[in-house]
């Protein structure tokens, strides 16, 4: 007999984990549905927004449902890839609920890459982004260094819990501002290339393109919600560097 | 052309930064690179700005929904770290600029100009995304 608050349990908690770490809606969904009917599940009704999960299913006659909050935490795309694998491998290998709520916390406390090794990832990101928009060597080891600072900045920022506005804003004005000093210092050829590239670290790209995913499979809210997502932060972005260089009465 | 390149870094930075591991890394950045590289030699040989970025991004969606099935993983994994580069970051930043020196019509320009490379982007995405729905469907069918 399947324990069907176990179910539940295990259900909405890889959606969860999917949620948070930036899997589109109908992925978040279809793996909490494959999960039910694996176990035996007869009606499964699942519902994802990009803040909450709804599941209800009945199994043996009894009626099952679970809520769950959830918040956006850090983008992680190798948890996303492996509670897929996990959901879809539950039939193949006769997985019990047991064995497969312990691999989902494994996954779950899964570590991501360290600091360093991010900062080192915001490094090489901007130095490439500054090619890409036709920077000179000059320009791209200024981007990549200020991409270092930012990119700390952004780190510390996570660990005291910002408003995400806020965040993105400072994000912005201290890009801007480390650029005018780089100028300053005549350490860069193009002030606009080397402020462009490491602006493009703060980019809301997940929102993007989930939004524009959601929005093709039908979840309009969520899309709505991700769309409104990217325009709250681009505009953080430009109001925190706009804020910069009206201060300092242009450059 | 060569410019095009820098987004394979890019895509590379981005990908660390989203956790992607192993031999997806390199795919991601390979991926991307070629987006770079399509939407430079795109505007070389004369198309606009739009029709280039819509070029590149159906490109980038077609690449990363043929790795996602080889490689069995999320689209998005791909998709998210390569289409980043194409992102019209200048254009909001021009626009942005415009704003504070106060020639809002230079602003508005600027900003209508960077909402239609947006749409150009989501686009490309969207046509692809549906396709390959429409294609799966099919096939399940047929099963």
């Amino acid at each position: 007999m399947m324990d069907c608050n176990q179910l539940a349990r295990a259900a909405t908690k890889a959606g969860e984990i999917l949620l948070e770490s930036g899997a589109e809606t109908y992925r978040v969904e279809d793996t909490m549905k494959r999960i039910c009917f694996a176990y035996g599940a007869e009606v499964v009704d699942a519902y994802a927004t990009p803040t909450m999960l709804l599941i209800s299913f009945s199994i043996h006659g009894e009626l099952c449902h679970n809520i769950k909050r959830t918040q956006i935490k850090s983008v992680d795309l190798s948890k996303i890839d492996k509670v897929n694998d996990l959901s879809r491998s539950i039939l193949d290998s006769s997985m019990s609920l047991e064995e497969f709520c312990f691999r989902l916390e494994k996954i779950n406390q899964e570590r991501v890459y360290r600091n360093w090794i991010m900062v080192l990832g915001a490094a090489v990101c901007t130095l490439g982004f500054a090619f890409f928009f036709k920077g000179t060597l000059k320009d791209a080891l200024c981007a990549a260094v200020i991409g270092m600072l930012l990119k700390l900045l952004m780190i510390q920022m996570d660990r005291i819990d910002f408003n995400s506005f806020f965040k993105y804003l400072i994000g912005g004005a201290f890009t801007t501002l480390c650029a005018i000093i780089a100028s300053k210092l005549g350490a860069c050829h193009s002030i606009d290339t080397l402020i462009i590239s490491v602006i493009m670290l703060l980019v809301p790209g997940l929102a993007i393109t989930n939004a524009i995913r959601d929005t093709v499979s039908g979840d309009l809210v969520s899309g709505l919600a991700r769309t409104a997502e990217a325009l709250f932060v681009a505009v953080a972005i430009a109001l925190g560097s706009g804020l910069v260089f009206t201060l300092l009465g242009g450059y | 052309m060569l410019n095009g390149l820098g987004a394979v870094l890019a895509s590379l930075g981005f990908a660390i930064l989203f956790n992607v591991k192993g031999d997806k890394l390199f795919t991601a950045a390979f991926i991307g690179g070629i987006g770079g590289v399509v939407y430079y030699a795109s505007l070389y040989f004369g198309n606009g700005e739009g029709l280039s970025l819509f070029i590149a991004s159906i490109i980038v969606s077609l690449l990363s929904e043929i790795f996602a099935r080889l490689l069995k993983c999320p689209v998005t994994t791909f998709l998210l770290c390569a289409i980043i580069p194409l992102v019209p970051g200048g254009g909001m930043y021009y626009t942005m600029l415009e704003v504070i020196s106060d020639n809002i019509d230079g602003a508005i320009v600027l900003g209508v100009e960077t909402i239609i490379q947006a749409c150009c982007i989501a686009i490309g995405c969207i046509l692809v995304s549906s396709m390959t729905r429409i294609w799966s469907q099919a096939k399940r069918r047929k099963v």
